[in-house]
C-alpha cells in the first residue's frame, strides 16, 4: 500500500483504513457503555434514542452513568451533564462503519485464501448492519391484548403516539381517522415556554385543531378549588414524576401515560370548545361543531393487519408448588374473511403468515382485575428482514471459522483445508444434533 | 478515545480530524416545525374497532367517581383501599385485624375490619356473639333478618347498633359501661367481612360519620389495566 | 436388680411412654448412619422441584449460618467447648470426648425432635453486632453466630422492628435494619422448624381438654382433621381457646412461610395433580375448605405421625422411616418423578467444586515448582504433578456441571451462579488445550488460576445466595435448543476473553518481576497465545450474541432491544474487534495489546457481573454486601497494571529514540 496521492486515492484510502475502522468501533463501543448505563435513570427508550438511534448524541450524563455504577457511594459528583453536540452517534457510525468495511474489508482487501475467511465475516456483518437498517426503517411492531373470546385485526405501537380525530357516523358505515404524529405534538411541553401551541388544519374538517401543553405523563385531576386558570371542564393536566412510587425506578415508556388540551376552532364562527385528551382517558372527547360531532383522541398509534385474530383460549403453567410461570399458551383462530385457520401461539413459538409474526408476550388471569376474564398480550411484528440475521450469522460463523482455524493450523503446522473442513463439519454436525434432539 | 490516544499512534489516525470538521455540516435540516400544520396522514378503522362512544362526560372519561389515595407504600400487599377518616389512628396490620383504628381523645374508641375464610360461622352466630359482647340478649332469625342493611362493597350488609356494657372477650367484670357496639357484616361466597367499631356511647355518635365513611371507602383493591383495549 | 424392681422399672417405662414426648429420644439416634442415609435420601417437592430432603438441609442450614453443617459446641465451630444435652445435662460429645458436627439433614431431624437441643445451638449469623444491641440484647463479637436461646426475650422487639423496617424499600435500609429483617426471618423460619412435629406432639398446646368431645384423644390428626375443620368453621375461630396453638402446629408442620418453601413429601397417585401435598398444606387446606382431605392423604400423614410416634425406640424409628421413604420413593416412581434424587444426593455429598478447587491450587503450586529450575528434573515432575492434578480438576468440574445437567434435564447454564462453573470448566479446559499444543506452561498456570478463582468465586456466590443453586426455569427459557447453542457459546466467549485477558495479566507481573524481556522469544509467544484467545473470544462472543439476538427474534420478534445484558456481549465483540483492527493496523504491538487485554477483561467483569447489578433487580440489594466494590477491586487492579503498561511503552519508545538518535 503505497501513499496515495491524488485526492479521491486519499479519500478512499481513508475510508478504507484500519484507523477509521478501530475509531469507529471505539466509538460505538464507548457509546454503548454510555447508552447501558443511561438506561438507570432515562429508561430504555430514552437512551436508545439518544445513543443507538441518534445521528449525534446532544449531550452525556455523566452523573447519571456515574450513579448507575454505584460510584456514588464512594464520591457523590451530583448532576454533571456533557453538552457534546458533535459527537457522533449509533446511526452515523453504523452508517461509517458499513462504508469502512464495504470499502476496507470488501475492495481493498487483498484477496487470498488466507482472508477468504476475512471478506466472509465482512460481508456477512454488512449485510447484518443493513438487516438492521430496513428493521429500523421499516419494520412494524406493536401489541395486540385480547380477552378471551374477542376479536382483533388491529395492533398498536409500543411507543408512538397519536392525536386521532373522527367523524361520528351512523353505525355501520365505514369509518376514517385523521392521524397527526407524535413528532408534531410532542414538543408542545409548555414548562419551559409557556403557551405554546400549534394548529393543524384539514379541508374535510369545519374546525382547526390547537394542540397545547402536552404532557409525557400525566393524569387529569378535578380543579376542587375552581382556582386554576388552566381548567378545562373542571379539570386540570396534572404532570406526574415518571418514576415508579414503589421502588423509586424510572417507570417504562408503555406506563406513561400522555395528555395534552385540544381547542377546536370553529372555521365559520371562530367559537372554541376546549378538551382534555389523556391516554388513559376511558373513552375519546367529543366535540360539536354545527350538526357533527368528533371524536378526538390521543393514544397509540394503530396498524392494520391483513386478518383478525380471536383468542379463543389461553393459559398459563406454573412450577408445581410455587407462583413461577412455566409455560403461557395461546389457542387461536386466523380470520381470512370467511375462512378460519386455528393456531397455537406459545412461548418461544409464535405464530407466523403473511409477513407477520405473532408472538405471546404477556398473561392475565384476571384475577388481579377481579374479572376472571383472561387475557393475553400478543406482540405482533412485521419485519421484512425477520431472517436476514441468521443467514448472516451463519456466513459470519463460518467466515471467523475458517480465518481462525486457519491462523491456527498455520501455527500448529496442520493441513489448514483439513483442518477448516473438519472444523466446519463438527459444528455443523453439533448444531444439526442440537436441533434435532432439542 | 482513551485506549487510543495512550498507545504510540501512527499519523494514519490523524487522517480522521478533517471528517470530525465535517460532521457538524453532516446535520441533517431539522424541519422546523410551523405553527400551523396540515393534517395528511388518515386511516381507516377496522369493523373490529371500539363502537363510537360520543358526549361522555368528564367525570366518566377520567374515572374521576374513585379517587383511591392510599400510601402506595403502606398498603402494598393489603388486599383492600379505604381513606382513613380524619383524627383516626391507624394501628399495625395484625393477623386478624385487616385494618385496625383507635379514635378518640384517649384512643377509647376502636373499629377494626376482620375477614375469615368461609361463612364463619354464620350471620345470626356472629351477630349474637357481638350482642352477647356488649350484654344484649341474641336475636332471632326474623330479627337478624329485620336488621337494616348497608351498602358495602357493592351489596347489602347487615348493620348492627347495640348498646350495653362491653365486655369484649373478657369477663363480665371488666366490662366497660356506657358503651355502643357498631358492626357490619358484610358476606360473600368466599369470606366474611367484618367491620366492628366500640367505644363510649358519645365517642361513637360523633363518629357515626366517620364510620359511614369509612365503610363506604373500603374497597378490594384492583390492579386492573388502565389502558383500555379496543 | 431384682426381678420386682425390674418388673417395676418397665412398666415406669410404659408409663413414660403413654406420656407423649416425655422421653426425648438419644442425640445419638438422628446421628446414626443408617437414619441419616434414609433421611437424606427423602424425595421432597420444593420451589417446584424434586430435590432429596438433604438439598433443602443444606439450603436452609446455609441461609442461617453460611455453612452446610454444623458442630454442637458453644462457638459453632470444631474447636469449642461441647454443648450439653437439656435433658441428660451431659456434654455432647461422641467417642473419645470429641465435639460433634452434623450435616444439613442431622441438623434438621435434631430441629425436629430434639428442639431443646437445638434452641442451644450457634445458628443465627449476624455480621453486625450493633443490629444485636439495637434489640437490646447482650452483644459479643462484630460478627459473631447467637443461638435461638438468645434471641428469643427479644423477640417482641424483633417482631415489631421487622414489620417497621420491611416497609422501608431494601435499597435505604441501613445495614442493622437489613440484618434484622434478615435475623427475624430466620428466626421465625427456625421456630417454625422446631415445631414441625407440634403437630402430633402437642397440637393444641395446653388445651386438650378444651377441645370437642368428638375429637378422640390423643390426638392424631390424622384421624380428625375432618372434626377439627368441623369445629373451626361453626364459628369465629379466635374465639377458640385452642386455635391459637393449633394454628402455630400447622404453620410449622407448613415448616416456611414462604408456600412455594413448604415441606412438600407425599406425591399424589393422580398424575393431574403436579403438585405434592404435605403435612401443613393438608392441615391447612382442610381447615380453611380449600380441599377435602382425601384417604390417601390422610394415610400419608398417618405413616408421617407415626415417624414422631415411633420415637424413642431406636430401632422402630428406624423401620418406620424406611418405610415412608420406601413408600414415598415408590409413589414418586409410579409418577415418573425423583428419579434423579439419588443423583443429585451422590452431587452434593461428592461436592465436586469443592474438591477441585483444592486440586487446581494443588496444581498451582506443581506449575509454581516448575518455576525453580527450568529444564531439571524438578521441572519435569512437576509438569507431570501439575498435569495431572489439574487434569483431575477439570474433569472434576466438568462431571460437576454435566451431573448437574442430568438432575435438572437441561443445558449446564441458566443461572448466574452456573455461569461461574461452566465459565471456570471452560477456562480450565482451554489453558489444557493451550499446554497440550503449546507445552510451554503457561496453558497449565491458566488452567490452575482460572480452575481455583471460578471454584472459589463459585463457593461464594452460592453461600452468599443461600438459596436451592439449582432452579427451575422461567417461562421464556423454556427452549432446550437456544439455551444449549447460544448460551453455552456466549460464555465460551467469555471464558476466551477472560483467558486472553489473564494471559496479558501474567505478561505484565511477569515483566514487572523481571523475568520476561519485552520483544523476547517468550514475550512474543504470550502475545501469540492472547491473540488466539482474542479470536476465538470474537468469533465466540460474536457468533453467540447474535444467535441470541436469533432466539429473541423468533421467540419474542425483537433481534436487538439493548437490554443490558445484550450490550454487555456487544461490548465485549466490539472490544475484540478494536483490538484485531488496531493491531492489524499497527497502532497497537505487543504492550499496546496487552493493555487492550486488560481493557477487555474489565470488559468482560462488567458483562459478566456488573450489567445485573445495573437494573437494580431483585439480586441488587444493598451496597456493601453487593457486587460492585468487588468489580472496582478488580478493575482498580487491572487499572494499575494498565498505569504500568502505558509506562512500559513510553520508556521503550524513549530508548527506541534514543538508540535512533
Amino acid at each position: 500500500m503505497s501513499a496515495p496521492t491524488s485526492f479521491p486515492a486519499r479519500v478512499f484510502a481513508f475510508l478504507s483504513s484500519f484507523g477509521l475502522a478501530t475509531f469507529v468501533l471505539t466509538m460505538l463501543l464507548i457509546l454503548t457503555f454510555l447508552g447501558t448505563l443511561e438506561q438507570a435513570e432515562y429508561g430504555l427508550v430514552a437512551s436508545q434514542a439518544r445513543y443507538f438511534e441518534s445521528v449525534f448524541v446532544d449531550r452525556i450524563d455523566i452523573g447519571a452513568c456515574w450513579r448507575a455504577l454505584a460510584l456514588d457511594a464512594y464520591w457523590d459528583i451530583g448532576n454533571v451533564v456533557l453538552p457534546v453536540n458533535i459527537l457522533p452517534g449509533g446511526y452515523t457510525l453504523m452508517g461509517i462503519l458499513f462504508v469502512n468495511m464495504f470499502v476496507g474489508g470488501l475492495i481493498r482487501i487483498r484477496k487470498s485464501p488466507r482472508t477468504i475467511g476475512v471478506v466472509i465475516s465482512h460481508f456477512a456483518i454488512l449485510f447484518m448492519i443493513a438487516a438492521g437498517a430496513v428493521t429500523y426503517h421499516f419494520a412494524k411492531e406493536g401489541i395486540l391484548n385480547l380477552a378471551e373470546g374477542q376479536t382483533h385485526d388491529e395492533f398498536q405501537s409500543f411507543h408512538e403516539r397519536v392525536i386521532e380525530i373522527e367523524k361520528v357516523v351512523p353505525e355501520g358505515q365505514k369509518r376514517t381517522a385523521l392521524v397527526i404524529d407524535q413528532r408534531f405534538f410532542t414538543d408542545l411541553s409548555n414548562s419551559t415556554d409557556h403557551g405554546k401551541a400549534r394548529t393543524f388544519t384539514h379541508e374535510s374538517l369545519p374546525f382547526d385543531l390547537v394542540i397545547t401543553n402536552w404532557k409525557q405523563h400525566a393524569e387529569p385531576k378535578r380543579d376542587s378549588s375552581g382556582t386554576r386558570g388552566d381548567a378545562v371542564d373542571g379539570y386540570f393536566i396534572q404532570e406526574l414524576s415518571k418514576l415508579d412510587p414503589k421502588n423509586g425506578q424510572l417507570q417504562a415508556d408503555e406506563a406513561l401515560s400522555q395528555a395534552c388540551v385540544a381547542v377546536v376552532k370553529d372555521k365559520k364562527t371562530g367559537a372554541e370548545q376546549r378538551g382534555i385528551l389523556w391516554e388513559f382517558a376511558a373513552a375519546p372527547w367529543t366535540a360539536t361543531v354545527g350538526a357533527d360531532k368528533y371524536l378526538i383522541n390521543i393514544g397509540r398509534r394503530s396498524y392494520r393487519l391483513p386478518f383478525a385474530i380471536r383468542l379463543d383460549h389461553t393459559e398459563q403453567e406454573k412450577h408445581p408448588g410455587t407462583e413461577r410461570a412455566r409455560r403461557f399458551t395461546s389457542k387461536v383462530t386466523k380470520l381470512h374473511g370467511e375462512r378460519e385457520e386455528k393456531r397455537v401461539v406459545t412461548m418461544n413459538e409464535p405464530v407466523r403468515g403473511e409477513g407477520y409474526a405473532i408472538f405471546q408476550s404477556s398473561f392475565d388471569d384476571g384475577s388481579s382485575s377481579g374479572s376472571s376474564v383472561k387475557r393475553s398480550g400478543f406482540q405482533v411484528v412485521e419485519n421484512p428482514s425477520d431472517h436476514w440475521p441468521l443467514i448472516s450469522c451463519i456466513i459470519v460463523a463460518i467466515g471467523l471459522l475458517i480465518h481462525f482455524v486457519m491462523m491456527l493450523a498455520r501455527a500448529m503446522k496442520w493441513n489448514p483445508w483439513i483442518a477448516v473442513s473438519s472444523t466446519l463439519f463438527v459444528v455443523t454436525a453439533g448444531f444439526v444434533l442440537a436441533y434435532w434432539k432439542l | 478515545m482513551t485506549i487510543l490516544s495512550s498507545f504510540p499512534l501512527s499519523p494514519r489516525l490523524f487522517q480522521l480530524r478533517p471528517f470530525l470538521l465535517t460532521l457538524p455540516f453532516l446535520v441533517s435540516a431539522c424541519n422546523r416545525l410551523e405553527e400551523s400544520e396540515p393534517i395528511t396522514e388518515t386511516r381507516e378503522l377496522s369493523s373490529y374497532a371500539r363502537k363510537q362512544v360520543v358526549d361522555i362526560s368528564s367525570a366518566v372519561r377520567f374515572y374521576d367517581n374513585q379517587e383511591p389515595e392510599t400510601n402506595a407504600d403502606e398498603s402494598r400487599e393489603h388486599p383492600l383501599l379505604w381513606v382513613t377518616p380524619e383524627g383516626w389512628k391507624e394501628k399495625p396490620v395484625s393477623q386478624m385485624r385487616l385494618i385496625d383504628f383507635t379514635f378518640g381523645p384517649n384512643d377509647e374508641g376502636e373499629c377494626y375490619l376482620s375477614a375469615l375464610p368461609g361463612p364463619a360461622g354464620g350471620l345470626a352466630a356472629n351477630i349474637n356473639r357481638w350482642r352477647s359482647q356488649i350484654g344484649a340478649a341474641a336475636l332471632t332469625e326474623e330479627e337478624i333478618d329485620k336488621l337494616p342493611r348497608k351498602n358495602f362493597l357493592g351489596g347489602p350488609a347487615h348493620f348492627v347498633s347495640v348498646d350495653g356494657d362491653f365486655k369484649g372477650m373478657g369477663d363480665a367484670a371488666s366490662a366497660k359501661s356506657g358503651y355502643r357496639l357498631l358492626g357490619l357484616i358484610h358476606q360473600a361466597q368466599e369470606l366474611t367481612l367484618f367491620i366492628k367499631m366500640t367505644g363510649p356511647k358519645e365517642l361513637v355518635e360523633q363518629n357515626a360519620a366517620a364510620f359511614e365513611a369509612f365503610c363506604q371507602s373500603v374497597q378490594f383493591r384492583k390492579k386492573a389495566e388502565k389502558i383500555p383495549s379496543h | 436388680m431384682s426381678r420386682f424392681s425390674l418388673l417395676l422399672f418397665s412398666l415406669l417405662l410404659a408409663i413414660a411412654s403413654l406420656t407423649r414426648g416425655a422421653e426425648l429420644p438419644s442425640l445419638d439416634l438422628f446421628r446414626d448412619p443408617e437414619i441419616t442415609r434414609i433421611f437424606e435420601s427423602l424425595p421432597v417437592q420444593e420451589s417446584g422441584r424434586i430435590k432429596p430432603l438433604q438439598k433443602l438441609a443444606n439450603t436452609r442450614l446455609l441461609g442461617f449460618r453460611a455453612r452446610q453443617s454444623v458442630w454442637l459446641t458453644e462457638d459453632g465451630e470444631m474447636g469449642g467447648k461441647p454443648l450439653t444435652d437439656p435433658a441428660t445435662q451431659k456434654p455432647i460429645v461422641k467417642e473419645g470426648g470429641k465435639p460433634v458436627k452434623l450435616s444439613g439433614v442431622q441438623w434438621l431431624l435434631m430441629s425436629w425432635f430434639r428442639p431443646d437441643i437445638a434452641k442451644t445451638v450457634p445458628l443465627f449469623k449476624v455480621d453486625n453486632s450493633s443490629a444485636i444491641a439495637e434489640l437490646g440484647l447482650p452483644t459479643r463479637g462484630k460478627r459473631d453466630q447467637y443461638t435461638y436461646q438468645e434471641i428469643e426475650p427479644a423477640r417482641q422487639v424483633l417482631m415489631e422492628k421487622m414489620t417497621d423496617y420491611r416497609k422501608i424499600p431494601t435499597k435505604e435500609q441501613t445495614p442493622e435494619q437489613r440484618m434484622i429483617v434478615q435475623l427475624a426471618a430466620g428466626f421465625l423460619d427456625y421456630e417454625m422448624i422446631m415445631g414441625h412435629f407440634d403437630f402430633i406432639r402437642s397440637p393444641v398446646g395446653t388445651h386438650e381438654k378444651e377441645l370437642p368431645a368428638e375429637i378422640e384423644r390423643p390426638v392424631r390428626l390424622s384421624k380428625s382433621l375432618n372434626a377439627f375443620a368441623t369445629a373451626i368453621n361453626s364459628g369465629p375461630p379466635m374465639l377458640l381457646p385452642w386455635f391459637r396453638d393449633f394454628g402455630k402446629a400447622a404453620l410449622g408442620a407448613m415448616m416456611s412461610g414462604n408456600p412455594e418453601a413448604q415441606l412438600r413429601l407425599f406425591p399424589a397417585s393422580d398424575k393431574a395433580d403436579e403438585v405434592w401435598s404435605g403435612p401443613g398444606d393438608l392441615i391447612f387446606s382442610t381447615v380453611n375448605g380449600s380441599a377435602k382431605p382425601t384417604e390417601e392423604h390422610l394415610q400419608w400423614l398417618a405413616a408421617y405421625e407415626e415417624l414422631f410416634l415411633a420415637l424413642p425406640d431406636a430401632a422402630k424409628f428406624k423401620a418406620t422411616a424406611q418405610s415412608l421413604l420406601t413408600k414415598i420413593q415408590a409413589a414418586a416412581a409410579a409418577r415418573g418423578e425423583g428419579q434423579f434424587v439419588a443423583l443429585e444426593l451422590h452431587s452434593i455429598k461428592a461436592d465436586y467444586f469443592h474438591y477441585a478447587q483444592w486440586l487446581f491450587l494443588v496444581g498451582f503450586i506443581f506449575v509454581a515448582l516448575t518455576w525453580i529450575a527450568p529444564g531439571s528434573k524438578i521441572d519435569k515432575v512437576s509438569k507431570m504433578g501439575a498435569w495431572t492434578f489439574l487434569g483431575i480438576a477439570t474433569v472434576l468440574s466438568v462431571v460437576g456441571v454435566v451431573i448437574r445437567c442430568l438432575i435438572m434435564q437441561r443445558p449446564p447454564i441458566t443461572t448466574l451462579y452456573e455461569t461461574i462453573l461452566f465459565i471456570g470448566a471452560s477456562c480450565a479446559l482451554f489453558g489444557l488445550i493451550a499446554e497440550w499444543m503449546t507445552k510451554r506452561g503457561l496453558g497449565l498456570l491458566i488452567a490452575a488460576l482460572s480452575g481455583s478463582a471460578c471454584m472459589f468465586l463459585s463457593i461464594q456466590f452460592d453461600t452468599a445466595e443461600a438459596t436451592d443453586n439449582l432452579q427451575q426455569l422461567q417461562a421464556v427459557l423454556i427452549t432446550n435448543f437456544w439455551l444449549s447453542t447460544h448460551v453455552p457459546i456466549i460464555n465460551l466467549g467469555y471464558a476466551a476473553c477472560m483467558v486472553a485477558a489473564l494471559i496479558s495479566m501474567i505478561y505484565f507481573i511477569q515483566r514487572m518481576v523481571g523475568v520476561l524481556v519485552g520483544g523476547s522469544d517468550d514475550a512474543r509467544f504470550l502475545t501469540r497465545i492472547a491473540y488466539g484467545f482474542i479470536g476465538a473470544g470474537l468469533l465466540l462472543s460474536l457468533v453467540g450474541t447474535v444467535l441470541g439476538g436469533i432466539w429473541a427474534n423468533y421467540s419474542w420478534g425483537r433481534f436487538w432491544g439493548w437490554d443490558p445484558k445484550e450490550n454487555g456481549a456487544l461490548m465485549i465483540v466490539l472490544m475484540c474487534l478494536v483490538i484485531l483492527h488496531a493491531r492489524m493496523g499497527g497502532y497497537i504491538r505487543e504492550i499496546g495489546l496487552h493493555c487492550c487485554n486488560l481493557i477487555l477483561g474489565c470488559i468482560v467483569i462488567f458483562s459478566w457481573f456488573g450489567v445485573n447489578q445495573l437494573g437494580v433487580g431483585l439480586h441488587a440489594y444493598g451496597f456493601t454486601d453487593g457486587t460492585w466494590p468487588k468489580i472496582y477491586s478488580f478493575w482498580g487492579s487491572q487499572m494499575l497494571l494498565l498505569c504500568y503498561g502505558l509506562i512500559l511503552s513510553f520508556k521503550e519508545r524513549s530508548k527506541k529514540k534514543t538508540v535512533m538518535a
